[in-house]
């Protein structure tokens, strides 16, 4: 088959590798009719998460169609429709019954690995680097998913792919960063990055009760975005200062919430996020926190802060003193997809919302590499890009 | 001439066989001297006969259920195709157990309130009475403790779930020789490190 391999820092490359089978009773093996490129994927592209192995196949949203399954499979059969979450979870563990699936104690083979870093290891996930299991991802024509009886998602077929690929991971993570954020109604939030994340986050905002949402980001297209297709007062950070602009708004008092949907890759115009940049090009450091620096000093007292954005390790001048002299909330972590996905699946089904408002780029898988390159570069209006494994090629022109 | 090339001759036999004895008694803690002499130093220097490690982990199973598939499955746990005599009940709560060369024992406690139950999980080691004990029991030591931690992690994940999470066999891409030869360092690390069990004395 044909599967998007990692081969080094900003190098991917389709290439032809053995299918996919059965290694546990459990397993189903996936067809898959969509793929898509995660804002998270460009930190694995980019060379920024360790434990990313040369020809690690990436890609972790996708669905179609199981085309075999284990003997201990129960609630899948072949020919069903899937969209399958970005954790992969036991289902047995006290966390998995607590559904708070992306902290699964069973799925991760290299627990020992993460455990030696994190203190206690997270999930697995797929085509997310060794550090979270080594899994093969989904950016392939067939993939295998472990534990099938606990993720993937039957849906009906009436529903195209592209209106129900994003319940496999930012959809569910817009919507959890906003449900941490615990909003009254008419509750103010201010959202950092207007990527997918962010525009999820935004929509979700908005259907948890918020009375006010502003958007930050500094991408013309994607500030359009969120001011059209989600109703959000925008603010250009390469304009104005972000805290100033967030001050004026809300009368110096500050959101009640803010979100950090950018995470540990962060650009900015100020000396830390100049000193970040620098730290991280030397190794020093691995994330970038300017961002994350804005949410905390901009949040109103007694507020709470919400990371969906991925950070990855060590951070440095953190100012954590500003946070605990607001007595902040901070709440983060890895989405727990399954948690989610039937309640948003209902609310698209109503049609409520039409997450493919995202789309920007459908593209062939072969065409993986420029894909990642636009995606990254933010060129061609670029705000997410799905893949099409069985797309056909265009015709020739002669 | 020649006797001076003699005499450096036997000066070097002489540093020769003192440091070869000096290396051997650093790294077996015996001496021949005091041997001779009819001295001990052993209540000083001596290694432990046996050491014990003990390890616990939180299983999400009631503590009765977790005991009988514990009892049951003692040859999974210790990944061990060798029988297990299982003995001294200890009042319903845990076992004793024997194994080849290994013994130990186990006890589970219901957690308060909760679906989970703590397995405490004891393993006594017999140290040899072979040469290179001192060294070879700095590296075993750590060995055996993480050979145990991750035999009880993979109980764990077939108690819970019925499988322990496997990746081997997978398909991926070309593969960097370094990268190639890491990733095969992982999964000998993952499996418990072949060989690791294979050390008890």
């Amino acid at each position: 088959m044909k599967a998007v391999c990692w081969q080094g820092a900003n190098r991917v490359g389709v290439e032809t590798v053995p299918d996919p089978k059965i290694l546990s009773p459990r397993d189903a093996i996936i067809e898959v009719s969509s793929t898509a490129i995660c804002g998270s994927d460009l930190h694995l592209y980019t060379g920024k998460i360790p434990t990313l192995m040369q020809g690690d196949i990436l890609g972790h949203e996708f669905m179609g169609t199981v085309v075999d399954v284990g003997p201990e499979v129960r609630r899948l059969k072949v020919g069903d429709r899937v969209v399958v979450p970005f954790n992969i979870a036991c289902g047995g563990c006290r966390f998995c019954h607590d559904e708070e699936y992306s902290l699964c104690d069973n799925s991760n083979p290299n627990a020992w690995l993460n455990e030696k870093v994190n203190g206690q290891p997270g999930g697995g996930l797929f085509g997310y680097s060794h550090f979270y299991g080594g899994y093969a991802g989904g950016q392939a024509e067939y993939v295998r998913v472990p534990y099938a009886d606990v993720g993937p998602l039957k849906v009906p077929d009436g529903i195209p792919d592209d209106r129900i690929l994003f319940l496999s991971d930012i959809f569910p993570t817009g919507f959890m960063a906003a449900e941490n954020c615990g909003l009254k109604v008419g509750a103010s939030v201010a959202i950092w990055g207007c990527g997918p994340v962010g525009l999820f986050a935004i929509k979700s905002a908005w259907m948890l009760g918020a009375g006010r949402v502003f958007a930050i980001d500094s991408v013309p297209e994607r500030l359009a975005l969120a001011a059209t297709e989600g109703a959000a007062e925008t603010i250009d950070y390469s304009e104005c200062d972000v805290y100033d602009a967030l001050m004026q708004k809300t009368g110096g008092i500050g959101p009640d919430a803010c979100i950090d949907a950018v995470g540990m890759e962060a650009h900015g115009y100020s000396i830390d996020a100049i000193y970040d940049d620098f730290k991280q090009k030397l190794r020093l450091i691995s994330d970038r926190t300017h961002a994350l620096r804005q949410a905390i000093r901009a949040c109103r007292k007694g507020g709470t802060l919400s990371i969906p954005g991925v950070y990855s390790g060590i951070v440095d001048k953190m100012n954590l003193g500003a946070a605990f002299a607001k007595g902040l909330t901070l709440k983060m972590g890895q989405t727990h997809t399954k948690r989610y996905m039937g309640r948003l699946l209902d609310r698209i089904e109503r049609n409520d919302i039409d997450p493919s408002f995202i789309i920007s780029h459908r593209m062939r898988l072969e065409d993986a590499p420029t894909a990642y390159e636009l995606f990254r570069n933010k060129s061609e209006h670029c705000t997410k890009v799905v893949l099409k494994p069985r797309q056909a090629p265009p015709p020739a022109v002669h | 001439m020649w006797r001076g090339a003699r005499s450096n001759q036997r000066q070097r036999l002489l540093f020769a066989t003192t440091g070869l004895g000096l290396l051997y008694r650093g790294l077996t803690g015996r001496c021949p001297g005091y041997r001779a002499a009819g001295r001990s130093t052993a209540k000083h220097l001596s290694l432990p006969e046996r050491y014990e490690l003990k390890r616990s982990i939180a299983i999400n199973l009631p503590a009765r259920e977790l005991l009988n598939r514990t009892r049951l499955n003692m040859r999974r746990l210790l990944d061990t195709t060798q029988p297990v005599a299982i003995s001294n009940d200890q009042g319903g709560s845990g076992f004793m157990w024997e194994c080849a060369n290994e013994r130990g024992s186990i006890r589970v406690t219901p957690f308060p309130d909760t679906s989970l139950s703590l397995m405490e999980v004891r393993l006594d080691v017999t140290s040899g009475s072979g040469l290179f004990d001192k060294s070879r029991l700095k590296v075993e030591r750590p060995l055996v403790k993480f050979a145990l931690t991750e035999s009880l992690r993979r109980f764990k994940a077939w108690a819970e779930s019925g499988e322990a999470p496997v990746t081997t066999g997978q398909p991926h891409g070309q593969r960097s020789m370094l990268g190639a030869t890491l990733l095969g360092a992982l999964a000998a690390r993952r499996s418990g490190i072949p060989g690791a069990r294979e050390m008890y004395p």
